[in-house]
Parts: C-alpha cells; sequence; structure tokens
C-alpha cells in the first residue's frame, strides 16, 4: 500500500479548486459535473425535493431526476431561456392526461426566480438511444409499437389543440413497454444537433417541416416530423441530413427523400407524410397510424413474403388498400420468382411452357367456362367490397378520406398485442455496454401505468377498427381462395381423370370448382364472423352447420341449374347397408335437396374449420389436418349414400384453400411472462 | 480488522444515475425488506427472501428460494452465475449479470425490464476487492460522460478511491488515493459522483 495523505493539501494555486478539478465553473449553487449542471446531489432548489442525479441537458434547460420528500420520484426541468413562450406553452398542458404523454406535475419558482417544471419521471429508454443502438433501423413490430405509442399521445394532443411543434426521437421515452412523448408545451426552438435539442429557433431541423419557413404550425407539422421518425425508424438515418442547418432546411423544402432504403410497403405510407404540401399529407394522426398499423400486420403476419415481394408503389400515392387485385398481382410475382430461382435450364424452361400452352388449348372447353365463373366472383367481390368501403365512409368520421369533422375520430387500431410482447432492456443496460462515446442519459422520466392503459387505445372502439381490419383481410383471402381452389381441383382431377379414362364433363367440373369456391369462401367469412364475435366453441360449430346446410342447399340449386349427373366412382361406392328415406334420392340414385343438405351439414358439423384459419394455427399448411379433412367427407358421403367422391374431394380442397388463403402467424411461446399484466 | 462498511452505499452520478454498491459476501434479494447490508429490495412481488447470491470464492452462487428462472429456465438448486446471465424472480423482477473487467470479480447486477431496487437504483454492483468507474465498457459503472476512470477499494481500514491525479472529496482537494466516509461529494479532473449510505 502506497503512502496515502491524511489531510487535505492546501488550495493554491498550485492546487486547483474543486471546480477546476471538475473542468469547469459553477454557475448555480452546485459545483456540478464534467457536463456543467448547476445542481448537485443533495441540493434542494425547491422546497420539497432533493436532487439525486442530472439527467440531461439541452437547450431547454436542465433535467434533473430528484425525490420528494415523502419519497415520490419526480423529474425537475430548470427553464434557462426564453421563459414566457415555454412557461405559456407548459401551462397549458398541465392538465392534459394521457397514457402516451409524459405528466406535467407543476411549476414552480425557486428562491433565486429560476422556474422549475416538475415531471413524471420515465425510467426507462428514448427512441433516440434505441436508433442509436440499431444503426440499421429497427424491427417493423417495434416500429409499430413505438408508432402506435407515439401516434396516439400525438392524436390526443391535436384533439386538445395543442401542436407539439418538435417532435423527435429525444423527446420520446418507453418504459415498461409504454411509449410516452415528453417535452410537449416546451418547443418553441430549433435544434442544428440532430438528437441533442440544441436550439435555434422553432422546432428540430432535421424534423422541422418546410412550412415552418413561412411561419406556419398546423398540426401538419407534426404529421411531417412523424414521417421523418418513421422513416429513420425503418432505415436508421434522417431523410434530409447536411452539413449546416441551412442546407437541411434547404432539402426538406426543395429536395425529396431517398425512398429506397424504407421498405417498400411503408413507402406510400412515408412519402405522403413528408410531401411538402401540407394539404397532400395524411390529415390526421390516427389515419396514419392506422396505415402504419396496416402495414405493419402484413409484414409480420403470414403474407409478409409476397408482400415483401410486391413492386415498390410510386412515391406520394395513397397506400394500395389489401384488395383482390394486389393479392393477385403478390401471387403473380411470387410465381415470377419462383420461376427465375427455379433450377431448371431454358432449353427445359422453354419444354415446360410448351407443354403448358399445348395443354391449355387442348383443355380449353374445361377452363374457359371456369374462367367465366371466376370472373363473375371477381365481380361480385369488388362490389361487395365497393359497399363495405362506402358503408365505412358513411358511419365512421375520416375513414379513407381523412377528416376530422369535428365529431370523435375512429381509433387507432388496437395494439395491445404487439404492446404485451414485454418490455424491452432498459436503458441503463444499453448505456453500460455502450462505450461507443454517444453519450446516453440512463434515467429518465415517468412511472408505471394502470393496467387498462397498456392496452394501449380506447377500448371501447378498438373492436370496430379490428372488425374493419378483420373484413378487410378477408375479401383479400377470398380471392386468393378462388385461385387456390381452381389449382387444387384441378390436381385432384387429373389423377381421377387417368383412372377413369374419360373427361370429366363440363357440367361436373364446374358444379365442383363453384361448390369448392363457395366451400372456402363460406369458411373464411363464417371464421372471420365467429372470431369478430368472440363466439364461443358451442356457437361457432352450431352457426358452421347452419352455413353448411345452406352450401348444401346451394349446391344442389347449382346441380339442378346445371342439370347434374352426379358421376359414382365405383371404386368409392360403399352404399351403407340401412336404407335412407326415398325423398333423399330419386329412382336413379342421384341425390336430392335432404342429401345435399345432410352431406354439407355434417361436413361443417363435425370439422372445425374455424380452426384452420386461426394464425396461430401450428403451421401453415397442415397435411394431417387436410387428410382428416377428405377422410371426413368419405365417410361422411358414405354415410348419406351421396356419389364419390366429390365431398371427399370439395372436403379436401376447402381445407388446404382455406390454410393457404389465411394469415398465419407462427407463435413464440414466452417461457415466462414479462411483465405483471 | 477489516471495517468493510456496515451498510450499502448509494452512488448517485450525473447522466447515470444510482448505483447500488454492496460490500456484503452474501446478499438476499427479496420484497418488502429495508436496504441493508446484505439485503437488496426490489419492487415485484417477491418472497422477503426469494434468493440469495454469494461469493464464494471466484464464483457467484444464486440460491433461490422462491420462484427463479435462470436464463429463463426454472431452478430449485443454488446455481453458479455466469457472465451474461439473466434472472427471473417471481413473475416480474428480471436482472442481469455482468462480470466485466477480467481482473475483478465485482459484480454488476443490471435490473432490466421496468426492475427496480426499492429505493431506486440504476445498477448493483456486489463488490469484491476492487471496482472500476469510467467511461470504458470494461468499468463496472459505465459512464459516458466522464473522460477518467477512478477505482474503489477495499481495505482493512475501510473504502478507499484511487486517482491518479488530485480530486477532491467534499470540497477538501487530495492526491492519488484517500478514504471515503458517505455522505461525500467526489470530484476530479473528467469525474464527479455523490456517495450517501443507504441506511
Amino acid at each position: 500500500m502506497g503512502q496515502m495523505p491524511t489531510a487535505p493539501l492546501e488550495l493554491s494555486k498550485s492546487n486547483p479548486s474543486p471546480a477546476d478539478l471538475s473542468g469547469h465553473s459553477p454557475a448555480g449553487a452546485g459545483t456540478g459535473g464534467p457536463k456543467g449542471f448547476h445542481y448537485t446531489t443533495g441540493d434542494r432548489p425547491l422546497d420539497g425535493y432533493t436532487i439525486k442525479f442530472a439527467i440531461d441537458h439541452g437547450g431547454f434547460g436542465e433535467v434533473y431526476y430528484a425525490v420528494s420528500d415523502a419519497g415520490k420520484e419526480v423529474a425537475l426541468k430548470l427553464l434557462r431561456r426564453n421563459l414566457d413562450v415555454e412557461l405559456r406553452g407548459v401551462a397549458q398542458c398541465l392538465n392534459l392526461k394521457h397514457p402516451h404523454l409524459l405528466s406535467i406535475y407543476d411549476i414552480r419558482q425557486d428562491n433565486k426566480g429560476d422556474w422549475w417544471i416538475i415531471m413524471e419521471y420515465v425510467a426507462g429508454e428514448k427512441l433516440a438511444d434505441r436508433l442509436a443502438a440499431s444503426p440499421g433501423g429497427l424491427p417493423v413490430e417495434e416500429i409499430v409499437s413505438w408508432f402506435q405509442g407515439i401516434a396516439s399521445g400525438l392524436a390526443y394532443l391535436h384533439d386538445q389543440g395543442i401542436v407539439h411543434r418538435d417532435l423527435k426521437p429525444s423527446n420520446i421515452f418507453r418504459e415498461q413497454g409504454i411509449v410516452k412523448i415528453g417535452d410537449y408545451g416546451l418547443c418553441k426552438f430549433i435544434s442544428a444537433g440532430k438528437r441533442s435539442g440544441q436550439t435555434e429557433s422553432v422546432g428540430t431541423v432535421h424534423y422541422m417541416a418546410p412550412e415552418i419557413a413561412n411561419g406556419r404550425y398546423g398540426k401538419q407539422v407534426d404529421i411531417y416530423a412523424l414521417g421523418v421518425i418513421l422513416y429513420e425508424m425503418l432505415t436508421g438515418r434522417v431523410p434530409f441530413d447536411g452539413e449546416s442547418v441551412g442546407e437541411i432546411l434547404m432539402k426538406h423544402m426543395v429536395a425529396q427523400p431517398d425512398l429506397g432504403p424504407v421498405l417498400p410497403e411503408f413507402r406510400p405510407i412515408v412519402a405522403r407524410a413528408l410531401d411538402k404540401d401540407p394539404e397532400k399529407r395524411y390529415q390526421s394522426v390516427r389515419e396514419m397510424a392506422a396505415e402504419v398499423a396496416r402495414v405493419g400486420d402484413l409484414l409480420t403476419s403470414g403474407s409478409a413474403q409476397s408482400h415483401r415481394l410486391s413492386p415498390p408503389p410510386v412515391p406520394g400515392r395513397p397506400p394500395e388498400e389489401p384488395t383482390g387485385h394486389g393479392s393477385l398481382k403478390d401471387l403473380w410475382q411470387q410465381l415470377r420468382l419462383a420461376w427465375r430461382r427455379a433450377n431448371l435450364d431454358t432449353p427445359t424452361k422453354f419444354l415446360l411452357v410448351a407443354g403448358a400452352l399445348i395443354f391449355l388449348f387442348t383443355t380449353a372447353y374445361g377452363w374457359i367456362p371456369l374462367l367465366i365463373v371466376l370472373a363473375i366472383a371477381y365481380g361480385l367481390l369488388a362490389v361487395v367490397r365497393g359497399v363495405w368501403h362506402r358503408a365505412l365512409a358513411l358511419f365512421i368520421p375520416g375513414w379513407r378520406k381523412g377528416e376530422d369533422r369535428g365529431l370523435k375520430p375512429p381509433p387507432l387500431p388496437s395494439t395491445h398485442r404487439l404492446l404485451e410482447q414485454g418490455p424491452g432492456s432498459s436503458g441503463f443496460g444499453t448505456q453500460l455496454q455502450g462505450g461507443e462515446g454517444r453519450p446516453k442519459a440512463a434515467g429518465r422520466f415517468g412511472v408505471g401505468l394502470p393496467p387498462w392503459a397498456r392496452r394501449g387505445e380506447e377500448p371501447g372502439l378498438s373492436a370496430a377498427v379490428s372488425v374493419r381490419q378483420e373484413v378487410e383481410s378477408l375479401l383479400a383471402n377470398l380471392l386468393k381462395a378462388v385461385a387456390i381452389t381452381l389449382v387444387m381441383n384441378l390436381v385432384m382431377l387429373l389423377p381421377l381423370g387417368f383412372r377413369q379414362q374419360s373427361v370429366l364433363p363440363l357440367e361436373v367440373a364446374t358444379w365442383l370448382v363453384t361448390v369448392s369456391i363457395l366451400s372456402a369462401w363460406t369458411v373464411l367469412a363464417t371464421s372471420t364472423f365467429c372470431r369478430c364475435a368472440r363466439l364461443d366453441a358451442v356457437l361457432t360449430r352450431f352457426l358452421f352447420m347452419v352455413v353448411g346446410l345452406a352450401l348444401g342447399l346451394t349446391a344442389f340449386g347449382l346441380a339442378r341449374f346445371l342439370e347434374l349427373r352426379l358421376p359414382l366412382d365405383p371404386q368409392f361406392t360403399e352404399l351403407p347397408a340401412y336404407q335412407l328415406p326415398p325423398s333423399f334420392y330419386d329412382a336413379e340414385g342421384q341425390p336430392r335437396a335432404p342429401a345435399f343438405l345432410a352431406v354439407f351439414g355434417s361436413l361443417f358439423l363435425v370439422l372445425r374449420w374455424w380452426r384452420y384459419t386461426r394464425p396461430d394455427r401450428p403451421s401453415r399448411l397442415s397435411v394431417l389436418t387436410t387428410a382428416l379433412s377428405g377422410l371426413v367427407g368419405w365417410v361422411v358421403a358414405a354415410l348419406w349414400a351421396f356419389p364419390q367422391p366429390w365431398p371427399l374431394i370439395i372436403a379436401c380442397s376447402t381445407a388446404v384453400t382455406v390454410q393457404l388463403a389465411s394469415p398465419w402467424k407462427p407463435t413464440d411461446q414466452p417461457i415466462a411472462s414479462p411483465s405483471r399484466t | 480488522m477489516d471495517e468493510t462498511p456496515q451498510y450499502p452505499w448509494m452512488l448517485w452520478i450525473d447522466g447515470v444515475g444510482g448505483i447500488w454498491l454492496s460490500f456484503s459476501d452474501e446478499v438476499i434479494l427479496g420484497s418488502g425488506g429495508h436496504a441493508a447490508a446484505n439485503y437488496i429490495p426490489f419492487m415485484g412481488d417477491l418472497l422477503p427472501e426469494h434468493a440469495r447470491i454469494r461469493r464464494d470464492s471466484d464464483w457467484y452462487v444464486l440460491a433461490p428460494s422462491g420462484p427463479v428462472r435462470l436464463n429463463r429456465k426454472p431452478v430449485h438448486t443454488p446455481q453458479v452465475l455466469a457472465e451474461g446471465d439473466e434472472v427471473q424472480l417471481g413473475e416480474t423482477v428480471r436482472l442481469r449479470f455482468r462480470c466485466p473487467h477480467p481482473l475483478s470479480h465485482s459484480l454488476r447486477i443490471e435490473p432490466f425490464g421496468g426492475s427496480t431496487t426499492w429505493p431506486r437504483s440504476h445498477a448493483v454492483v456486489l463488490m469484491d476487492r476492487w471496482c472500476m468507474l469510467g467511461p470504458r465498457g470494461c468499468a463496472h459503472v459505465v459512464v459516458p460522460m466522464w473522460t477518467a476512470e477512478v477505482v474503489l477499494l477495499r481495505f482493512p481500514n475501510g473504502l478507499r478511491l484511487r486517482f491518479p491525479r488530485k480530486f477532491a472529496v467534499n470540497g477538501q482537494v487530495w492526491a492519488e488515493d484517500r478514504p471515503l466516509n458517505p455522505p461525500c461529494r467526489v470530484e476530479g479532473p473528467g469525474f464527479s459522483f455523490f456517495a450517501e449510505p443507504l441506511v
């Protein structure tokens, strides 16, 4: 052990003062640390509050973590500049209450005449820190989680007639999965540093809308900033950067953002939010949030693969909705890509194309009528979709047009699934491993929220939006189902035709494909309805039986219309020993309406079809489930002495179709629930 | 005679937060009690003595008394902790264990996912012979704002701060080495913190 002085050194010119040692001159009551804070641990600038440590400081003033005499944790913000403007803005926000807004408790003046804002303390991380830790951008699910929280708080501010004007990642926090916006009411300056908050004028330059140059500060300014933040979360960088404030401002006013690094699905949203003309941007935060949620759901659901292959939309165009047309385009893109990637040389591909063309020409008599059926189906779908959208536009203010009509605006889509995925790592954990030179403050403002707040949005209305999303998704799935059914029936009929050494009659093929399509549609639509209505298993099964009966009646009507006589495959014909009532079959053994009702009613009663469409089913396409469905179809047909193998084919086709057409999202089972909720 | 502090310390560091400094060779993790030399209370639905962490020569051993998961797997018997291990106490308290410096057996416990001690701290350091505070990643307490590193050492006559240049404790300037008796404010070129006893 070395020699240690037992008395302090004398303070002289050669022995610096503590302030000199810490590298700065004290400007306030305390000595401060290396970054020059005015107060230190133990100081009590306000009666009843003891400062523990300095969190951060920026252009507006210094922020401290303090504890009240009773033990309440708060953040104290010392205002140093432009007091009149700041105090006016903060006073306006004193009584705002929203789970996604950082609470402001009070404004107090100390003995020296300095003003302090007493705020909620948040111990979580800043979005700015999160972005700094992920230079390439954030995962889509996390982006949606952050975005929905920001949008919810911002929409509330707009509802109160308040424009934030300085929305930026360093003003956005997250604690236990709850996103919170801070510094509203304080935003009167401009920052040259992207995340530092150093101030010069109004707003922060990297997130500043071009119309601010003309003195316009409407809520469109915040929507532009949201667009910049969304861009940054997607790419890890801001859309406009430069060497000087002037250069960045000029880019905001004249340059178009480079949307190349942005995921194609998000490009229309970012492009619209960053439009130079405020009138062309989203007219409400909720409208933009709904778009982000929709794209997020698409990318994180089973259809993500196909959507990632869609061509980049034209910037500035409104985002395309999940219509059947879009689904067909996706399917076409997938096929093209698969063809291009297929391990086949050119002559083989040529032979395959030639063979396919010959096949199509020689079987034109069969598929042309089917094509006509498909066209009719598409037309019907388009009509239903049109009616649905008109109904939405009538009953939900702001739907599609995004107009705030002074009524209660539509709520944001429910994001509780994302919010419940568990809190992220604490800012401190990140910070301790940081060491990249970027100073990161650990402590933030805020405490926990009541459980209902963790759901994110207004619970009463979120269900309506959920239904809307379900129907939107359903309409797209119905068209997918048509294509898949067509392929499935062709695949299943080919071996049948070869075995019987005969061509299937056209009317039979038409009946089979149409009934298969209707069957798949019935399953998809009924499952969606049951999910939205939250019916229990018994009611759901009953409803499926009812729709099965309706389908049977439709199948019978179609058979009559086509003057169809269903051929019997002798290998499948195993008539039961018992005698069925004569009303079931005519003299030639062709089924009548009761037989159709019995077969389809049984088929839909026995199998749990709704489980085939659940996004959390174990696999996207289960062979076992499909085989089971076929088996049930065969048994049902055998029991009711229905001509074989048509119920079997319909059951198999329906099983495969609904599984492939429904979104699939594999679940990662957490070993332990990460939070109390 | 070892004059190890009879109570834990809290180091308040600007830009970082509160660091709980524990000097006991064995600490109890739980909830409902008060901070003590060998007791670290957490905000959470835990037993009063939910688990123990014992320094055993070069190892740290976690002994569960209540529901504990180590790296997401339930454990019921004492386990040796390794760098980066994640421990969940009950359903809510989640901790990450770090031994950042290869030459020190001091252990840093990082509460995450909303977990926190009471009173709130942003990390707990179970101090062995010495621990380091500074801007580098190998420090037990990383302070990005600082430009210098300081070392806290346990000696028979108490805890001392070692720094190669002059520094001040409660306004009095010292050189290289100085015992610390909290509450005290320590400042030097490129660093500053406040130490207070948790009693």
